[in-house]
């Protein structure tokens, strides 16, 4: 297994590139605009595919029907998988991004389909995509990894998300989450 | 601590730049020095007595919004510390005696703040990871640090019924909630069971019965009913176990990661 010091070295000349889209997020219908101000862009430190617990990130996909798979994933077998859904959109602006799409950034950094489709939730070390979000949140170059949605491999389709690690952005990375006629909610860095 | 206040004009800014930089000079000392630095600069900030009272007003409402975001009850410890149920002056007479009221105020409370704060900084900081690998800080994994799902009021109303008149959370209560007798219940948060049938909101309960509070917020989406039928239901995230099994293999942190992940609309 790559080590994490490796990984850090490996950062400094793995391929990266620029991203510029909007992102999307489907929550369930709870009062998240009650909130003085509303917070969307909130991270909470715990683990998730692409991050170790005490490691920041924040998830979207790259658009509605990979944001719906994942939703219902969330959710499958209750009722509220097929319930209406509150669907929030960002802007991103990122200047480099880690593309696990590129074969060369997956074949440098070592990662099996396993790696990247696996499951996660109960195991008892950090994977090697947390301990790739560790390395990258020890740095302030990269700010993002952009990784296949295993909800929408489950339907033998693709789809992509995004983790971004907040504490990575710097000027002019930006991340903006829009409002219903498009004016900005929230802002970071 | 000098202000430069004819730049930073903003009381927010303030706090934060002022943290940042205790932040990034303190990160490699000892984490008590470091916390302890934290709440000298905002116990000195609100006692600054050149600041207009306008913008002494402001910073205390800054403040406050971000002790918000706090569970309790380290909200309440430290607004009662830094003076915002109270007067405008008594903060100042509280930063007098920093060095021994340190000691007073809960380890946690400070780190939480601070993990809060420097996620916000505006000048770069280390990652919190570099922290919380510090020797014996690592932070306990039952509570979120910041947790806005937790200002929700359609969250905080689905798990009230798990309270006492007191506020505590109730082992009965959680145990009626996760269709468990109180007898398993107690297996899971490693008590007796005839402690927890004695007091069954005891304050020494509270930390294990916490994890159980955040899986229950699902009842804000789910039905009493869909809530214990998704607990015993086998789920593929948990390598085809049931949350529950999770739980009786001592989990609790991860499954109730898992509902956050649900609730909040993070990707699988």
């Amino acid at each position: 297994m790559t080590s994490e010091r490796s990984l850090e070295a490996l950062l400094e000349e793995i391929p990266v590139r620029r991203m510029q889209r909007r992102l999307v997020r489907c929550v369930p219908q709870l009062d998240f605009m009650a909130g003085l101000p509303p917070r969307f862009l909130y991270t909470s430190g715990r683990p998730n595919r692409c991050n170790p617990r005490d490691v920041d990130c924040l998830y979207f996909s790259e658009n509605e029907w990979t944001a719906n798979a994942e939703y219902r994933r969330q959710w499958r077998g209750t009722a509220a998988e097929s319930q209406p859904r509150l669907t929030f959109f960002a802007r991103a602006h990122l200047r480099k991004i880690i593309d696990l799409e590129n074969e060369d950034v997956t074949a440098a950094l070592g990662l099996t389909v396993e790696d990247i489709f696996g499951s996660w939730r109960l195991s008892r070390r950090p994977t090697l995509l947390q301990q790739l979000g560790l390395a990258i949140s020890r740095q302030r170059s990269i700010a993002a990894i952009r990784f296949p949605s295993a909800a929408l491999r489950d339907r033998n389709q693709a789809g992509w998300n995004l983790a971004i690690f907040p504490l990575s952005l710097q000027e002019p990375d930006r991340v903006e989450i829009l409002g219903k006629s498009g004016d900005v909610l929230e802002q970071l860095p | 601590m000098s202000i430069e206040s004819d730049v930073i004009h903003r009381s927010e800014a303030r706090l934060l730049t002022a943290l940042g930089r205790h932040y990034v000079v303190l990160l490699r000392k000892d984490e008590p020095q470091l916390l302890a630095a934290i709440d000298a600069a905002i116990l000195d900030l609100l006692a600054e007595k050149e600041i207009p009272y306008q913008e002494q007003l402001s910073l205390r409402a800054d403040l406050g919004l971000l002790l918000a975001r706090l569970q309790e009850p380290c909200r309440s410890i430290l607004r009662s510390r830094y003076g915002l149920d109270g007067s405008i002056a008594e903060p100042a007479e509280l930063g007098g005696s920093l060095e021994g009221s340190i000691r007073e105020v809960p380890r946690r409370c400070l780190y939480l703040l601070s993990r809060y704060l420097l996620a916000r900084s505006p000048e770069p900081v280390p990652p919190v990871a570099d922290f919380a690998e510090t020797p014996g800080s690592r932070e306990p994994a039952g509570e979120p640090a910041v947790d806005p799902l937790g200002q929700l009021k359609s969250v905080v109303s689905a798990t009230e019924d798990l309270r006492t008149a007191s506020g505590r959370l109730s082992a009965r209560k959680v145990a009626e909630t996760f269709g468990l007798s109180v007898a398993e219940l107690s297996r899971l948060i490693q008590r007796s069971r005839q402690a927890v049938s004695k007091t069954p909101d005891a304050e020494s309960l509270q930390p294990a019965l916490a994890r159980f509070e955040r899986i229950a917020r699902l009842k804000a989406v789910l039905s009493e009913s869909e809530f214990l039928r998704w607990l015993r239901m086998p789920n593929e995230q948990l390598d085809d176990r049931s949350p529950l099994d999770g739980l009786r293999e001592g989990r609790a942190d991860e499954i109730a990661d898992f509902v956050e992940d649900m609730l909040a609309g993070n990707t699988t």
